[in-house]
């Protein structure tokens, strides 16, 4: 049967979609005449009346109008940046920092909000928040920095071995990788160990000094640490601490085999002169030691 | 501003959507269960829910929500009557010498004979067929207006004329 050919061969007869051959076929076929006559009686119906103005009253009735309200378009690109924008300006508020750095063999001298200068020594870093500072006096320090701190509360010191907590006074922080060395040049200072959990209180003229998780007191008569004046004094450090010092202020790397090695220096090296400074360190503990033509690489021949 | 306006929360909107789908809407209902005031509360219902709803439905998308609200609502009503549709009497003839007094009487037997064949159709297929033949639905239009493929409403259309033609016939 012609009807059989798919299976909207006579939905596209209806819509009049067919091919002329297509047509000319299913008019010889024998259902042609009876298709078309229901399609011809199918034009005899009459849709259903239909009242559009009645049951549109009808549905208008039923419409709940008072809670709609006007319809207002979200904008959620202005809403997140706007969020975005506050939380920065909060984060910005609470936790922005003020930072001072110094490269090798550089010196800063800082003030701070509160009127107590620093002065940071080579390869140091002071950070202390940018507001609401004056309520919290915190600052926290990786490297070595002499401080005169106006008299107020609550002023200290964060480093990697401790807190020092201070009341009006000079005093100079040593927080290197290996050495931390705390001198107090004038009032009164109080040093919290972090690795030791033990307390210690420095007056004028104390020097406190962790080594191998163990304090040790000595006394000074100076008035200020002497990197403040371009020079640094040693008084009965160990050795590689004063390596480590010497790589800091020149930006040299000494290559050395020390590890273990207990040997103390007391003395002191120049900052400007590396040559000098060299000679002052290694000939009084007699070492050898050989400048690269760079002169950026020591090689110590122990003896 | 454009979309403002094609929001149909707005009444404007709002009503031309009723225009332009509320009769082929009650229509369909009818095709599908035969009783015109069953076809008209569910039209009213699916338009309250349209409004109730008019801040999710985008103007595009108001007909097909209209069309599958009124077919979930009808699926819940089980009331179902015969489809029984009224056709003029004498048809206009092209041809006056056919209208023989026998000829009129065939042509009558025919009608009611096609009548209940249309009544005798499934659901799925009256709906389709009526929709094409009284309303003069595209299949295109139907197919956007039931959510299913062009070629579904087409075999629907087939499938139909198939069914007539084996209803009559065995009267």
């Amino acid at each position: 049967m012609f009807e059989d050919k798919d299976e909207t061969i006579l939905a596209r007869w209806l819509a009049g979609e067919l091919t002329s051959e297509e047509l000319a076929e299913f008019e010889q076929s024998e259902e042609f005449r009876e298709y078309q006559q229901i399609a011809r009686g199918m034009e005899s119906f009459k849709k259903p009346a239909f009242h559009k103005e009645q049951l549109r009253d009808k549905v208008q009735g039923k419409l709940d109008h008072g809670s709609k309200g006007k319809v207002r378009y979200l904008k959620p690109l202005l809403y997140v940046s706007s969020v975005a924008a506050s939380l920065l300006l909060v984060l910005g508020i609470f936790f922005d920092e003020v930072s001072y750095t110094t490269a090798t063999g550089q010196q800063l001298s800082a003030v701070l909000p509160d009127g107590s200068q620093v002065q940071l020594n080579a390869q140091s870093v002071l950070t202390h928040k940018r507001f609401f500072w004056n309520s919290n006096k915190k600052v926290s320090l990786k490297g070595e920095a002499f401080f005169s701190i106006e008299k107020g509360d609550g002023f200290s010191v964060q480093t990697t071995s401790g807190t020092v907590s201070v009341l009006g006074t000079r005093f100079n922080i040593r927080a290197r990788k290996s050495t931390f060395e705390l001198v107090c040049y004038e009032g009164k200072v109080q040093f919290d160990a972090v690795s030791i959990q033990e307390k210690a209180i420095l007056i004028e003229g104390d020097v406190l000094r962790l080594e191998a998780d163990q304090l040790e007191r000595e006394r000074t008569d100076s008035e200020k640490p002497s990197w403040t004046g371009g020079k640094s004094t040693f008084n009965n450090s160990l050795l590689i601490h004063v390596i480590e010092e010497l790589e800091i202020q020149y930006g040299i790397k000494i290559q050395h085999s020390l590890g273990g090695n207990t040997d103390h220096f007391t003395g002191s090296f120049v900052h400007d002169e590396l040559e000098i400074a060299l000679k002052s360190v290694f000939v009084p503990m007699g070492i050898d030691y050989v400048l690269a033509p760079d002169k950026k690489t020591v090689v110590l021949k122990l003896p | 501003m454009e979309r403002t306006d094609r929001s149909v929360c707005n009444q404007k909107v709002y009503n031309q959507v009723f225009d332009l789908n509320s009769e082929t809407l009650r229509n369909y209902l009818y095709y599908q269960c035969g009783d015109l005031q069953q076809a008209e509360d569910l039209v009213q219902e699916a338009f309250i829910k349209l409004w109730n709803n008019c801040k999710k439905v985008i103007f595009e998308k108001a007909r097909g929500f209209l069309f599958a609200v009124a077919k979930n609502a009808f699926y819940n009503q089980v009331a179902h009557k015969k489809v029984v549709l009224e056709y003029a009497k004498s048809r206009p003839q092209k041809n006056l010498d056919n209208e023989t007094p026998e000829y009129k009487m065939e042509e009558e037997e025919f009608m009611s004979q096609l009548q209940a064949a249309v009544a005798a159709l499934p659901d799925g297929q009256r709906e389709v067929f009526l929709l094409n033949r009284l309303d003069k639905k595209t299949y295109k239009e139907m197919a956007e207006m039931l959510g299913v493929s062009q070629t579904a409403i087409e075999k629907r259309m087939q499938k139909a004329l198939q069914k007539l033609r084996k209803t009559i016939k065995n009267i």
